[in-house]
């Protein structure tokens, strides 16, 4: 007989054994994995084995069992529990269930938990060799991350936060807060019928980028440890040559998909959210970036070692940082300490000491066991010629990861502050402050991403080389001198130098994406299937190049030219007035566009209101409707959360969203008229501009819609308005005069919320009645964007990412070959 | 000396000049009377919305859609208005606990030029939430 009515236990229950099993199983996995690869008995290797074979096979059913057991609480809306009643609710349309899923710190650990059961399963499926050593770590792995959902105290110490939670044991039904659950100060046996609903997804994520970006990017993070574990193997058993081949495909993998994930993230921010661009050098952007950028490092070095037996430290030095790194930045963005400079709003969920714990314990060991192995590494004494691949494979690599430390240090300042004490903030100019500096290192990476294949190992004899690159480098000489010519790239915001720059580093992307694209020919003779590398590396400098040029030309086309502009003496310059007002039906000038908000709607199944907004050309027939649309009002918190809307073109996109609207409560007109006393010629000024009385005329009055009756008289104010943003308007208010009563007809003018009434006249001229309405209209402001070369990047993007995967296969199957000989 | 070691000592000379430019980049964290102190240099306030006094959120997209007026208390009591000339009051703003504003201190106001808002923990949050309809 459960205690309070409706309340299922059971599912909760479940899901906590399973988190403790799945802890347990983990743990035996990570002691018997690391037995078998110490034991020196081959049968005690055997049996050691099967135990942990076992135990991670327990691991995988108990993860699957904690992801069904979830879903089956949040897709039945069991309120309560706290993890169902916080991310989702009733009204939640059932393709953002898994999006609740992983909104959570609880959900998003158990998401990076999962694929790593994927890919110990593989691993152990295939690597018979290394199977004990590298999946000690990857049970060590889940160990750790167990633990983050245990949510169990030892003595006063929380570990882990488990989703498997009720509301009513987290202190979240107070009596104050939640009066009609209590009664006599206790809690109501029928409570739960009382809480009606969830508190829902956060509706900026109620989107479908959030349903798959997070798994590819969790799929990304949790492969990166996979290469990790094998370089941690080879540096303990001391094989420093054989864990080269089965990690390869791996490493491939992991940098394709960590990309992806990481550009997927970066497509919402363009597509759905208002962050107004794809990348703002956000720390919790960075802290993807930098990994994915040192495993780059590591997979070239690696490469320049398979070749020449050079750069084997370096290369397992940056596969073990990138997955410190990715550890590091499950840190930075999940303990809060981003608070003051990131716009993702995480929240603290008090297990920073267990964070920590979690870096430390991965941190120091393989640190340690690195330097420990530093002098046994083999290294080749002779020294690489400078015309040699593995020279600049080795030299670009550094610069790489050079540019990933200095991403990743100037992410960390919030860290520096905390340890020393100091108060420093972000630059003024954050993504200058960025893009000054990288632009150099794109431009250096670009060169070496272009000529790197055409180098021979050992040594390029320097004619050959010449020879191979011509063709390359005068058409990218051809392409990029014409961008530069007619692209109209003219950034000017800091100066000449940097305009340079970005011309600079435009060639060498263009280099880069030519002389990869030339290679498939000339290089492997279109051998396709050893393609991966010039492919990934054809996509990656179209990738720069859209950068370069999207970020270059991207441009406001929603400067207001009209409203007040409050003169801020030499500040003023820095008004950027990017936000336009446009009043429904009112033809607005917008750049080269006139925009016209048409109206909006909803539908009673969406929660949120769409707006019509029409784009018309002024120069040609170009014409196209954009509906944006935002969350007004969502669970009466009074906000309006708004997503983009774009018109795609082949080169470009135009993007606009809504940014305010009048808040419908606050909408009453409390304006009052005030009387002039005006002669014909006079002029009157009001806030929006001024307006003149041009005449008065008896009898006559050019608004056929007012109804006049036999015997009347009727004087009509003939006034024409100037607006200070130059548009012109009439008005006609009007005075008639029935039977000896007055009767004033007022007009109004809508876009300049004016009034106009005819109050009286006499000998001197006439009493003008005017208010300056603040409730007569409907109008949306907006902010609008044009972007060029958007798609140009995503198709940059999915090009690098086939060419990873190309060459994953092509090594899966090279090793296949080698494994039959 | 091996191309290597050269290499390497420009890419460490390389990278100390980075970090010194970006230090100069750097700005800091400052109360409203240390800002004051330093008009027209770029600084980051933290403090919550000041309501005391009949003071309030002014903003009208009518008028103008770029302007927006408010005050600030910071912890040490320093007060002042901020405009920010790039659009709306941000989410949440009034239900806000806190706010990191950047900008810089004019002789009239504080010249925002981006707002970060932090709102209550999700935990006292759901405790305010949780009602029945």
């Amino acid at each position: 007989m459960p205690l309070y009515t409706g309340e299922q236990l059971m599912p909760g229950n479940t899901g906590q054994f399973l988190s403790v099993l799945s802890f347990v199983a983990s743990l035996v996995a990570t002691i018997s994995f690391y037995k078998a690869t110490v034991s020196k008995d081959v049968l005690l290797q055997q049996s050691w084995k099967r135990i942990a074979r076992a135990a991670f096979a327990l691991e995988i059913i108990s993860v699957i069992g904690i992801f069904i057991t979830l879903y089956y609480i949040i897709s039945n809306h069991r309120f309560e529990y706290a993890y169902s009643w916080r991310h989702s609710n009733l009204a939640l349309p059932m393709q953002y269930i898994f999006s609740c899923f992983w909104e959570g710190q609880e959900g998003s650990f158990l998401l990076w938990s999962f694929w790593h059961c994927v890919l110990g399963g593989i691993i152990m499926w295939r690597e018979k060799e290394w199977e004990a050593p590298v999946m000690t770590t990857i049970s060590l792995m889940q160990v750790a991350l167990a633990t983050m959902a245990l949510g169990l105290y030892f003595f006063d110490l929380k570990i882990g936060s488990s989703p498997f939670v009720l509301m009513r044991n987290e202190d979240m039904l107070s009596p104050e807060q939640f009066p009609i659950g209590f009664k006599d100060g206790v809690l109501r046996q029928d409570y739960l019928s009382f809480i009606r609903d969830g508190k829902g997804l956060n509706p900026l994520l109620q989107n479908y980028w959030m349903t798959i970006h997070p798994p590819v990017l969790f799929l990304g993070f949790a492969s990166t440890i996979v290469p990790f574990a094998f370089v941690i193997a080879a540096l303990w058993k001391r094989e420093y040559k054989n864990w080269l081949a089965p990690a390869r495909p791996y490493a491939l993998f992991s940098a394709g998909i960590l990309g992806l994930g990481i550009m997927m993230g970066a497509a919402w921010a363009y597509e759905s959210l208002t962050f107004g661009g794809y990348w703002a050098w956000d720390p919790v952007e960075n802290a993807s970036l930098v990994p994915w950028l040192v495993l780059i490092c590591a997979i070239h070095t690696m490469i320049a070692y398979k070749h020449t037996g050079h750069s084997l430290k370096a290369a397992f030095l940056f596969y073990i940082l990138q997955f410190l790194l990715i550890i590091y930045s499950t840190f930075l963005t999940r303990s809060g300490i981003l608070g003051d400079t990131s716009v993702h709003a995480f929240t603290d969920l008090g297990m920073n000491a267990q964070l920590l714990a979690f870096l430390t314990v991965f941190v120091v060991p393989s640190l340690a066991l690195f330097i420990v192995r530093y002098k046994e590494l083999p290294t080749i004494k002779k020294e690489e010629q400078i015309s040699s691949r593995e020279f600049w494979l080795f030299v670009g690599s550094l610069l790489f990861f050079i540019s990933a430390l200095f991403i990743i240090g100037k992410t960390s300042l919030p860290v520096i502050n905390k340890i020393f004490g100091t108060k420093y903030a972000p630059a003024e100019d954050i993504e200058y402050s960025y893009n000054k500096v990288l632009l150099l290192f794109a431009f250096v990476i670009g060169i070496l991403t272009a000529i790197g294949q055409y180098l021979k190992y050992k040594q390029t004899p320097g004619k050959q080389l010449l020879k191979t690159l011509l063709w390359s480098t005068v058409l990218a000489l051809i392409i990029s001198l014409s961008i530069s010519a007619f692209g109209e790239i003219n950034y000017n915001k800091y100066g000449i130098g940097f305009l340079a720059s970005i011309h600079a580093a435009i060639f060498a992307a263009v280099y880069a994406a030519v002389a990869n694209f030339l290679y498939i020919f000339t290089g492997i003779k279109g051998k396709m299937i050893k393609a991966g590398a010039s492919i990934s590396h054809f996509g990656f400098g179209l990738v720069l190049l859209a950068i370069l040029i999207s970020s270059s030309k991207k441009e406001i086309i929603s400067w207001n030219r009209s409203g007040i502009l409050v003169n801020f003496g030499k500040d003023s310059k820095e008004n950027p007035a990017e936000n336009l007002t446009l009043v429904k039906g009112v033809a607005t000038d917008m750049g080269k566009y006139m925009v016209t908000y048409v109206g909006d709607s909803t539908h009673p199944l969406d929660p949120k209101q769409y707006f019509k907004v029409n784009f018309q050309n002024k120069n040609s027939a170009e014409a196209f409707t954009l509906y944006p649309d935002a969350f007004v009002n969502y669970q009466g918190n009074g906000q309006l959360m708004a997503n983009p809307d774009s018109k795609h073109y082949l080169h470009k996109d135009v993007f606009t969203y809504i940014t305010s609207m009048p808040d419908p409560e606050k909408n009453r007109d409390t304006a009052q008229f005030h009387e002039k006393k005006v002669k014909p010629g006079d002029t009157i000024w009001y806030s929006k501009g001024f307006m003149i009385l041009e005449k008065v005329n008896g009898r006559m009055s050019s608004r056929n819609n007012i109804r006049t009756e036999p015997g009347d008289s009727v004087f009509a104010a003939s006034i024409s308005i100037y607006a200070k943003d130059s548009s012109q308007y009439k008005a006609e208010p009007l005075l008639i005069i029935r039977n000896n009563t007055l009767i004033p007809v007022t007009d109004t003018v809508l876009s300049q919320s004016l009034e106009l009434g005819f109050a009286g006249a006499d000998a001197n001229g006439i009493k003008l009645a005017v208010k300056e309405s603040n409730a007569v209209q409907q109008y949306i402001t907006l902010k609008a964007y044009q972007f060029p070369a958007i798609n140009l990047l995503w198709l940059g993007i999915i090009i690098t990412v086939c060419g990873f995967m190309l060459a994953m296969v092509n090594h899966i199957q090279k090793n296949r070959k080698a494994g039959v000989k | 000396m091996k191309t290597t070691h050269i290499i390497l000592l420009i890419v460490i000379a390389v990278g100390i000049a980075i970090l010194a430019t970006s230090i100069t980049d750097a700005s800091t964290y400052d109360s409203v009377n240390s800002a004051k102190a330093k008009p027209g240099k770029y600084v980051h306030l933290i403090g919550k919305l000041d309501t005391s006094n009949g003071r309030h959120i002014e903003y009208d997209a009518l008028k103008n859609p770029n302007y927006l007026s408010f005050h600030i208390v910071d912890s040490l009591g320093g007060s002042t208005r901020v405009v920010y000339m790039k659009g709306k009051p941000p989410t949440d703003m009034e239900r806000s606990e806190r706010m990191v504003l950047k900008g810089k201190m004019t002789d009239s106001a504080f010249l925002c030029e981006d707002i970060l808002i932090k709102c209550p923990s999700k935990y006292t949050e759901e405790k305010a939430k949780i009602s029945s309809k």
